[in-house]
């Protein structure tokens, strides 16, 4: 059992690895900045481990889907990342894609569950 | 607060100096987020502990490569790894042979001696192949970075269509056999071994009384070691555009664009060696005029002639393998 347990962490891994930079990119339509969003993915049960988000909105940031901004007027420094217009436009291919993926998948389950039932 | 600067700085010490102060500026200030008011150095650890590794943070801030040699390379470079390092243990093995024949440890008696040889052959095989690996494992190192697979570089790989099976004719034109590289490579390492480790098994070899082989060595041995590292980098060079060769496996532009700037160096490196009188041994060449019957003066001018002849035979067969190159990358 214990290797089919693995086996599926795994691959649960993996599978929501492919989700993370949607997550990531649905929740930046509003400036936020590293731990805020970290708290906002976690609320809505999408979490994200810190040290994988942190990186990745560098990376995002580098390939030019989200803009940031030191904003120094608190009392404490904070990078803040928002949507660039790239950001937006692939946010929202991505998006369209996602669904069409889903329902895709949906009729396949489904087809498995009536299989089940007959 | 101590302990947060050690886990930033150890965290990005190694990214690169542009980004890497706005990396830290902004871990920081993500930790201190994370952290309550009035913090106690308990809530720190737990903070450290949760964002884990800062190796592994780095690696992900970097977003270097992880791995030597991807998979798309992979087939290749095992491949190439059991073509070389069984080259090499040939060669090494059968250097080690001739040399023993040739100037066998007889002294230890019959047993002993054999042993002595077999032990002598084994490490050195052993070393050899050690080398040979780190060296492939270099190269394909390198080739993996400047992204060869990745269409990134001209001419190395584009995307494939139907055509290319239609190109099939036409390409066996530029088709480098497999077995001429495989050949070369032999004889590249063979000479290369031979006259870095062993120089003075060239030259004139005559048996002299009870039965010993004599050797008069061609090159001054002494002389020659300044040129070894030049030659190291020479056959370096050349085994690396072998291995090139062995993977493309037809010609291309780059190949033969690097195949002439190599054909140039080792002709540059070869005039400066037939230039250097001191490189040539003066007993070989009085054993020569010797056995010629031939007054020292005489001797000179011939084997002035004799090196131009031979270098002109080896600078056209240097042309005539560049050009080539280009031919065949142009069909």
């Amino acid at each position: 059992m214990e290797s089919i347990n693995d086996l599926v962490n795994s691959l649960i891994v993996e599978l929501r690895r492919g989700t993370l930079v949607l997550s990531v990119l649905s929740q930046l339509q509003k400036p936020e900045y590293g731990y805020s969003l970290v708290q906002k993915l976690e609320k809505k049960n999408a979490a994200i481990e810190a040290g994988t988000l942190y990186p990745l909105l560098r990376r995002l940031e580098k390939q030019e889907l989200l803009s940031s901004e030191w904003d120094t007027t608190e009392s404490r420094p904070r990078k803040f990342y928002v949507l660039s217009e790239k950001g937006k436009q692939v946010y929202q291919l991505l998006k369209s894609e996602w669904k069409s993926l889903s329902n895709q998948l949906e009729v396949l389950l489904m087809e498995d569950e009536d299989n089940e039932n007959d | 607060m101590k302990m947060i600067d050690l886990y930033v700085y150890s965290a990005t010490r190694h990214l690169p100096e542009d980004a890497r102060e706005d990396i830290a500026r902004e871990l920081e200030s993500n930790i201190t987020d994370m952290l309550p008011e009035d913090a106690t150095e308990e809530d720190v650890r737990e903070v450290l502990e949760k964002l884990g590794d800062p190796a592994n943070l780095a690696a992900e801030y970097s977003g270097k490569k992880k791995y030597l040699v991807g998979p798309d390379l992979y087939d290749s470079y095992i491949s190439v790894l059991k073509l070389v390092t069984g080259l090499v243990a040939i060669v090494l093995a059968f250097i080690a042979l001739i040399g023993s024949i040739i100037n066998p440890p007889l002294e230890s008696g019959f047993p002993k001696a054999f042993v002595d040889v077999a032990v002598d052959m084994s490490v050195g095989v052993f070393q050899g192949v050690m080398q040979s690996i780190v060296w492939v494992t270099l190269i394909f190192a390198v080739l993996e970075r400047v992204g060869v697979n990745e269409g990134k570089l001209p001419y190395v790989k584009k995307k494939w269509t139907v055509d290319e099976l239609m190109d099939l004719q036409v390409k066996d034109k530029r088709k480098i056999s497999r077995g001429e590289t495989i050949f070369t490579m032999f004889f590249t390492m063979m000479f290369a071994a031979l006259l870095i480790t062993k120089p003075q098994m060239i030259g004139w070899y005559s048996v002299g009384g009870n039965d010993t082989i004599h050797i008069e060595p061609l090159l001054n041995v002494q002389r020659l070691q300044i040129y070894i590292p030049v030659m190291l980098m020479f056959v370096a060079v050349s085994l690396g555009i072998l291995v090139w060769k062995y993977i493309a496996m037809h010609w291309n532009s780059a190949l033969a664009a690097v195949n002439a700037v190599y054909n140039l160096g080792i002709c540059i490196l070869l005039y400066c060696m037939m230039q250097d009188t001191a490189l040539f041994n003066g007993s070989f060449l009085s054993k020569v005029a010797e056995l010629l019957k031939m007054p020292a003066s005489q001797i000179m001018e011939q084997v002035n002639i004799q090196k131009t002849i031979f270098a002109l035979i080896f600078i056209g067969f240097c042309i005539w393998d560049s050009i080539s190159g280009f031919v065949k990358s142009k069909k």
